[in-house]
């Protein structure tokens, strides 16, 4: 369960849940007698046999291809074809060794495609942690002005847990449906900072919906990192 | 001939030309790489558990069998959904006329966008511009390939222009709180402080 802290707009705060929307259930694939089908992983290519190494080991061309008609050097002969289960993930250097050390670096494209700049890569802590109370902003955005500007990509339902905080969303969600309007929620204590909820996540600005019907609540956490509008060519 | 999102509101037909906006082309990205002590870059590679060989990115394929080692094809395949029921190929919509109305705002706050279009139409119906104009949402369905899974497409105007966002549904559903029956024993008399055995604490 993922938790988040909101705080309404009397300053009370409280520790909710919040849930992502359902995927598709994945489905199976049969063959056309009906059998059921598995799909594995078989190794098609090893590393000391990728054409890299086959080329950085002949400087006859002419030889290495004689070779790869008579000798297939290409295939890996005791591995290709072999079933992998479980496999850890590595980073290859160019001499083709394994690293040890991995070092990240950071570069920004400019939406030419430009490099921009290059720096040392540096963690991004998450700004939505339980501990934290995202501030109520009281900035009120009309539903109609948030759908023209941006775009919602993803969306996260609020939950209660208790009775207590079931009166707090409810409250929260009903205010928000007579406004007529979203909230814009920030990440940090302040609640200026982007909505990152886990580290290194993508940045985003939320937009709380609320509505309710029925004695019950929907309290909805739109998400967006994008402008509504047209690319510039 | 380009292909383009053909739609029918109201028995009338409309044709748009479209162009995919990501966050990329907007604002630039950010990309992160592995280098080594001499800044050159790394690629990624596995190891499988017995540990005996380094397969480098691209060095594995996936390949469908049967219980008898007998090996398909993917597109010999058929689909079954998660309740063992054969799913249907869905054909894809572009160039082909789909049904639209016109849906309200909280149709399309209950879907996750997964894909924007920027729309130019080639061919728009009067009534049809006059909805886009008066800032209604319109839905249809879409599907760029063939495939299971139809997604929903919301086409709207704002300042900027035409727009349409592709969606899949939240799902979401409203919240109630419920904490049972309190249940309360009747007696006769009102209880009072000579009732309260602290004896049996």
């Amino acid at each position: 369960m993922r938790y988040i802290r909101l705080t309404d707009n009397k300053k009370r705060d409280a520790r909710v849940q919040y849930i992502s929307p359902r995927k598709r259930k994945a489905g199976s694939y049969r063959s056309s007698k009906g059998e059921e089908i598995k799909s594995y992983r078989f190794i098609n290519d090893t590393d000391s046999y990728n054409p890299q190494n086959l080329l950085a080991l002949h400087e006859d061309m002419e030889a290495l291809a004689e070779q790869l008609i008579k000798d297939d050097p290409e295939i890996d002969l005791e591995k290709a074809g072999r079933m992998i289960d479980y496999a850890s993930q590595v980073w290859i250097a160019e001499d083709g060794k394994v690293l040890y050390s991995a070092k990240m670096i950071e570069i920004v494209y400019t939406p030419e495609g430009d490099v921009k700049s290059t720096e040392d890569f540096e963690d991004q802590e998450p700004t939505v942690m339980e501990d934290i109370a995202l501030p109520w902003t009281g900035k009120l955005l009309p539903i109609s002005a948030v759908l023209n500007k941006f775009v919602l990509l993803r969306k996260l339902q609020i939950c209660h847990l208790d009775g207590l905080t079931f009166d707090f969303l409810y409250g929260m969600a009903k205010d928000l449906q007579e406004e007529k309007s979203m909230l814009f929620l920030g990440g940090g204590p302040t609640g200026k900072e982007p909505l990152i909820f886990q580290r290194n996540g993508t940045p985003l600005r939320g937009f709380l919906e609320g509505r309710v019907k029925d004695g019950s609540y929907l309290l909805v956490l739109h998400l967006s990192n994008l402008e509504l509008k047209q690319v510039p060519q | 001939m380009a292909r383009e999102i053909c739609i029918e509101l109201n028995g009338k037909s409309s044709r748009f030309g479209f162009s995919k906006i990501s966050r990329e082309k907007m604002y630039g990205s950010k990309k992160t790489v592995i280098v080594d002590s001499n800044n050159n870059p790394c690629v990624r590679g596995i190891i499988p558990i017995d540990g005996d060989v380094i397969i480098p990115k691209g060095g594995t394929s996936t390949i469908y069998i049967n219980d008898n080692f007998e090996m398909f094809s993917r597109k010999d395949l058929e689909r079954y959904d998660s309740a063992g029921e054969k799913m249907e190929q869905i054909p894809g919509t572009l160039n082909v006329e789909q049904k639209a109305e016109i849906v309200d705002q909280q149709r399309l706050l209950d879907h996750t966008i997964t894909s924007i279009y920027s729309l130019e139409p080639s061919e728009i119906d009067d009534s049809t511009q006059k909805e886009l104009d008066e800032g209604k949402i319109i839905e249809t369905s879409f599907n760029y390939y063939a495939g299971y899974n139809i997604s929903n497409l919301f086409i709207m105007k704002t300042a900027e222009g035409i727009f349409g966002l592709v969606g899949e549904p939240t799902n979401f559903e409203y919240c109630s709180h419920d904490a049972g029956e309190v249940v309360v024993e009747e007696d006769e008399e009102e209880a009072g402080f000579d009732d309260m055995d602290f004896g049996m604490l």
